[in-house]
């Protein structure tokens, strides 16, 4: 059959795998058939395209041997089973460093509390120590009522000596 | 869930043999599963031994699948196509394959020997097709290797469409969904593909053509 022949471009390539593919409505479908029936060229695409596209007919079909199925339903199993040992190893494994992190954060608690308790303590033997000279002088001091006059009789080191001799009276 | 994706789950679930197969999977049924291989193991091993060209593999690759489809039975839902589901399974087993392939092939690819085949397989049909190739040598290519040749030509993507297009005769929508992709980019991958598979495989037709031409030639000359 001799026809007309115009370019093919690539939308009619497309066009014509999806025909051959019976992706085309039946109204694309037979805009092409109209087609094939006049154009040489659009007609030797589609032979073109046919023939290649039977030729994959010669590719290899493999099938499976005999025990495949069996095999691989054994594999799934075998596997499976080793994915919940995995899992069980694993739920035993956070279990345990769950035990190990609750020991660690109570004793961590313990010494924390230790350190703070022997800071309050300390603290407090420190408030003593620095009011040790008070506390050693309270009944001197409960004799005095005014303190600025106490303060003036320091300024004034008139007892600078004495005091010294009764420190290092002290000391001896 | 949306109302239509419940009649959609509702509407396979009752269509689809494989999905109710799968259903029972579902359920812990250990015959049912074993019915799902036997339905899928060919059909799974002819995809991957096409694309991967190693039978081993491929079988490797089989039972790969149907393991990450029996890990995932509690999650599966009969919205699609049971074989859709299953391809996009295969689909990605064959992706991770190819990527740990062309991994090792870094590391081991210095003196490796490909034998005689090694060459660009178009070059080759090329010089087929040209006359350039030895006879003897033409004529142990059989029509099989040249078609597996010019299925090498294509990219991973193109020659997945094509087997799943060519031997499962699914639908684009279907690939699809299997590949991840749409319906149009389907349509113009597959578009792409068979032109050249047509390109490529059109030097061995008409060479083929030439060859059975002669051969009756001969033949007519021969007979009395």
């Amino acid at each position: 059959m001799t026809g007309s022949t115009n370019p093919i471009t690539s939308n009619d390539q497309e066009l014509l795998v999806a025909y051959l593919d019976g992706e085309l409505s039946p109204t694309e479908s037979a805009a092409v058939e109209q087609r094939l029936s006049t154009d040489d060229e659009f007609r030797k695409l589609l032979r073109g395209l046919q023939e290649a596209w039977d030729l994959l007919d010669d590719l290899p079909h493999p099938t499976v041997g005999d025990g495949f199925t069996k095999t691989t339903v054994e594999m799934v199993a075998v596997r499976l089973s080793e994915d919940t040992d995995r899992a069980v190893v694993k739920a035993q494994q956070r279990g345990r460093w769950r035990v190990i992190a609750t020991i660690l954060a109570t004793a961590a608690g313990l010494i924390a509390g230790f350190l703070v308790m022997r800071h309050q303590q300390q603290a407090d033997d420190r408030a003593l120590l620095t009011d040790l000279p008070v506390i050693e002088r309270v009944d001197q001091y409960t004799q005095v009522d005014d303190i600025q006059f106490l303060e003036s009789l320091a300024n004034s080191e008139l007892f600078v000596d004495n005091f010294e001799v009764e420190v290092s009276d002290d000391e001896r | 869930m949306a109302t239509s994706d419940v009649a959609a789950t509702s509407e396979y679930a009752a269509i689809d043999p494989d999905a109710q197969l799968m259903l029972r999977v579902r359920a812990d049924d250990a015959e049912a599963f074993e019915e799902l291989v036997r339905r899928y193991q060919n059909r799974l091993l002819a995809i991957f031994q096409n694309m991967l060209g190693s039978r081993e593999q491929a079988e490797d690759l089989v039972q790969e699948v149907f393991l990450r489809i029996f890990r995932a039975r509690q999650s599966y839902t009969p919205d699609a196509k049971f074989s859709t589901w299953l391809f996009t399974i295969a689909h990605n087993v064959a992706k991770n394959a190819k990527r740990t392939k062309a991994r090792r092939r870094e590391v081991s690819v210095a003196g490796e020997d490909s034998g005689p085949m090694s060459a660009n397989p178009l070059e080759q049909m090329a010089q087929a097709a040209s006359g350039q190739m030895p006879t003897r040598q033409l004529d142990h290519l059989e029509r099989a290797e040249m078609v597996k040749l010019a299925m090498e030509t294509l990219n991973e993507r193109q020659r997945l469409a094509v087997l799943l297009s060519k031997f499962e005769g699914m639908s684009y929508a279907d690939i699809g969904a299997a590949m991840g992709l749409s319906t149009p980019a389907i349509k113009s991958l597959l578009t792409r593909a068979r032109s050249n598979l047509r390109v490529v495989l059109e030097p061995y037709m008409h060479q083929g053509s030439r060859l059975s031409s002669a051969a009756d030639i001969d033949s007519t000359d021969e007979d009395p």
